[in-house]
């Protein structure tokens, strides 16, 4: 009988490898026409999970159901422009990173356009935007054009190692230690609201929680040390612990996961097909487990908080910032520099929320870069962050390719997501995006595809 | 390319010049533009909470005072009739001819205040008349202060009320109109009135005594009320040195980044430039 259990496993196995090794030859064989077959699936599968699921579980805080027939077909031409003028290959991280951006951010907001009835204006002004990120980033790349910076990586490993340790017990000191409490999702928002940090501490925590460990993780995953990865895996779920922000739990999910299935060299397909995949599986959810914390949960997550209701904020922040006064850059970096005068009593998230008819400074909506910008300096604000962030990953593209692939694909997407739901600037400077290319320059070397060891053996 | 750190330094130091240039530009325009900012952000803010709704025309509340009297037949005993009718528990002398002219000015006082207890059907005899006339609803204001037209036959409950009796003077006040629709509502209040509370034996006579029309006070919009919560009036000009300062150090920063971005690019090129020239070799 075990002899059968096991001839019939080989069976199995030998079947589902050969349909699926005749999958991948047809895949390869057919590279544009399996793209294009995933982006319409996504696209349906998109506007089936807004229907079905985003808007039949959130209509009462924003996901409307109110189709318009016209603004359907416009957004879906604009859906198969921008599909067009996407990259159509593999092993290209600037190329991962335009279809991330395209599933996760303005496919979102092309199908709550066309469903919710949004503003046109401004779906023009995105459509705009990206359209112009994608023609500037058309060309191949050129790895003879990258910068490195040679012969620091050995003090800077150990810098960043003193910084890692030195956050964990700056942080331990100020904060406290609250254990596995601290999974606890409710009581977190009890913990964040008691922390506070000394000037500069805050920046350089975000830098070592959502830069330097992920950058190590994909530097230990590429030297196959699994156990240093592990630990620093711990360290972030230590930091998690210290200070309550969910995001440092997951961050390296996506971080993980995108380097590992970028081995196999399908990764923009599977990305899509993932997606078609769990949108399917949380619509079938919802409906059959609808009064089950699961059935509750998985959509609220997946659908509502990363997919769609980011892109309701951006149409909100458009809406808000059409009437009141537009911040001009005031508010960051550059207001400091330019001594400009804040205009309001809270964050932008913040007027916006009241403006969405909530209480002033209770809560804080947090928008894209697309949108974010435009509360900056209208459609002027929008061209120059989406050209900001297109030479970005121009200077990205030469650091891309080979072995480097999988690390600055996984590195990056994070800053992708980040930017769906955060300024660019913001994620440029105290996000760490600039510090991970500062990485990249000094950890790689030019002659060489894979990067070099921080620290010399003793 | 590869550089090392003093190779850094050293494109930083042999462009010092550039850096100098960059940080006194950067810190003048970052002294002159803080103040330009500060005036255009008390601007917008007193203008952002000063915002009010504009009306098409002058809205407000028109309140006239009128004296009130009626008068019975000539004959005391029509009056004599009449207040037994509209009061027939006031005690009146059962001889007709005892009930003399003074007599009936002392009664006259609660026949004026009986008639201003049925107000409400009042109303709705001259909402009958206003129906017929077919006068639509003054515009609404939408949120924006946007002047939106509304559909529908004026509400006259909505735009007069009728104050007490004070002696032999009451009031007729109609609010949110403008002043030429109060009036014509006016005549129409007036007539109305008097008609409703005449019958066969006395009529009712209005004498208008005062007139005043009060514009009413100006709305901010829901914007500017909006305005009002989330910005922030500019506390005070910001210091010369601490705006100086800040800029010099920020600007600092960005010099060496632009000059170093600016290298990069240009050195990226003549090696780009190169290897084409070598390749079509």
């Amino acid at each position: 009988m075990h002899t059968n259990i096991k001839h019939r496993y080989t069976q199995v196995k030998a079947y589902v490898e050969e349909r699926l090794t005749r999958l991948l030859q047809w895949v390869e064989k057919h590279q544009t026409r399996s793209f294009w077959l995933l982006g319409i699936f996504y696209k349906i599968a998109l506007d089936f999970t807004y229907i079905y699921v985003g808007s039949a579980s959130y209509a009462y805080a924003g996901l409307i159901l109110s189709p318009n027939a016209y603004k359907y077909i416009l957004s879906t031409l604009i859906y198969l422009l921008m599909f067009r003028l996407l990259p159509k290959k593999e092993m290209d991280a600037v190329a991962f990173l335009l279809h991330l951006q395209f599933v996760l951010t303005v496919a979102p907001m092309l199908t709550f356009y066309a469903l919710g009835d949004q503003n046109t204006t401004y779906m023009m002004m995105v459509s705009a935007c990206v359209i112009l990120q994608l023609l500037l980033l058309r060309g191949e790349a050129k790895p003879e054009r990258a910068c490195y910076i040679k012969n620091v990586s050995n003090y800077m490993t150990v810098l960043l190692g003193i910084a890692v340790f030195t956050t964990v017990f700056v942080t331990l000191f100020n904060n406290g230690f609250e254990g596995l409490k601290a999974f606890d999702f409710v009581y977190i928002y009890e913990m964040r609201e008691n922390i506070s940090y000394f000037a500069g501490f805050a920046y350089l925590l975000g830098w070592v929680t959502k830069t330097i460990i992920p950058f190590f993780v994909l530097w230990c995953l590429q030297k196959k040390q699994y156990k240093l990865c592990a630990a620093l895996v711990a360290v972030e779920v230590l930091f998690f612990m210290l200070t309550g922000e969910k995001f440092l739990l997951f961050i390296l999910v996506p971080v993980i996961g995108i380097y590992i299935l970028s081995k196999t060299k399908h990764l923009v397909k599977l990305m899509y097909a993932g997606l078609v995949l769990a949108f399917l599986v949380i619509a079938m959810a919802y409906y059959f487990m609808k009064t089950t914390t699961v059935g509750i949960w998985i959509p609220q997550l997946v659908v509502v908080r990363t997919i769609f209701h980011p892109a309701d904020n951006k149409f909100n922040f458009y809406e808000c910032f059409s009437e009141l006064p537009k911040i001009h850059f005031s508010d960051g970096i550059i207001g400091k520099m330019f001594g400009l005068t804040y205009p309001y009593a809270g964050s932008s998230g913040q007027v916006v929320y009241a403006h969405m008819g909530g209480k002033f400074l209770s809560a804080n909506m947090n928008t894209g870069y697309l949108g974010e910008s435009y509360a900056q300096l209208g459609f002027l604000g929008m061209l120059i962050m989406s050209l900001v962030l297109a030479f970005f990953l121009r200077a990205l593209r030469c650091y891309g390719g080979g072995e480097r692939f999988s690390f600055i694909t996984a590195l990056f997407s994070v800053y992708i997501i980040i930017l769906n739901d955060g300024a660019l600037l913001t994620t440029l400077f105290s996000g760490g995006m600039l510090i991970s290319l500062l990485l990249l320059m000094i950890y790689f070397k030019k002659d060489e595809e894979v990067l070099q060891n921080g620290i010399q053996r003793i | 390319m590869e550089y090392s750190v003093f190779d850094l330094l050293k494109i930083l130091i042999r462009k010092w010049y550039i850096i100098v240039a960059v940080v006194l530009v950067i810190t003048l325009l970052a002294v002159l533009l803080s103040y330009h900012s500060y005036n255009n952000a008390l601007a917008t803010y007193n203008e952002a909470v000063s915002e009010t709704v504009k009306y098409p025309t002058e809205i407000g509340k028109m309140t006239v005072t009128y004296h009130y009297d009626y008068e019975a037949d000539d004959s005391v005993g029509a009056a004599f009739d009449a207040l037994k009718a509209l009061h027939p528990e006031m005690e009146l002398p059962t001889d007709e001819e005892k009930f003399t002219a003074a007599l009936f000015e002392e009664k006259k006082l609660p026949i004026y205040s009986s008639l201003t207890s049925n107000m409400g059907a009042v109303i709705a005899v001259i909402q009958g008349e206003i129906d017929e006339l077919e006068w639509q609803e003054p515009p609404i204001v939408d949120k924006n202060g946007d002047i939106v037209p509304y559909e529908g036959t004026l509400i006259v409950s909505s735009h007069v009320s009728f104050a007490p009796l004070v002696g032999d003077t009451f009031q007729i006040i109609i609010f949110d109109l403008d002043k030429d629709t109060a009036n014509k509502l006016l005549e129409v209040c007036q007539e109305q009135f008097a008609e409703f509370h005449s019958d066969d034996l006395i009529a009712i006579e209005l004498t208008q005594t005062a007139s005043e029309f009060e514009r009413n006070p100006e709305q901010p919009t829901l914007n500017a009320a909006l305005s009002e919560t989330v910005m922030t009036k500019p506390e005070g000009r910001p210091g010369i040195i601490r705006t100086a300062c800040i800029a010099a150090v920020l600007s600092f920063a960005l010099a060496c980044v632009c000059i170093l971005v600016v290298t990069f690019v240009l050195e990226s090129k003549k090696v780009t430039r190169n290897k084409d020239e070598d390749s079509q070799a």
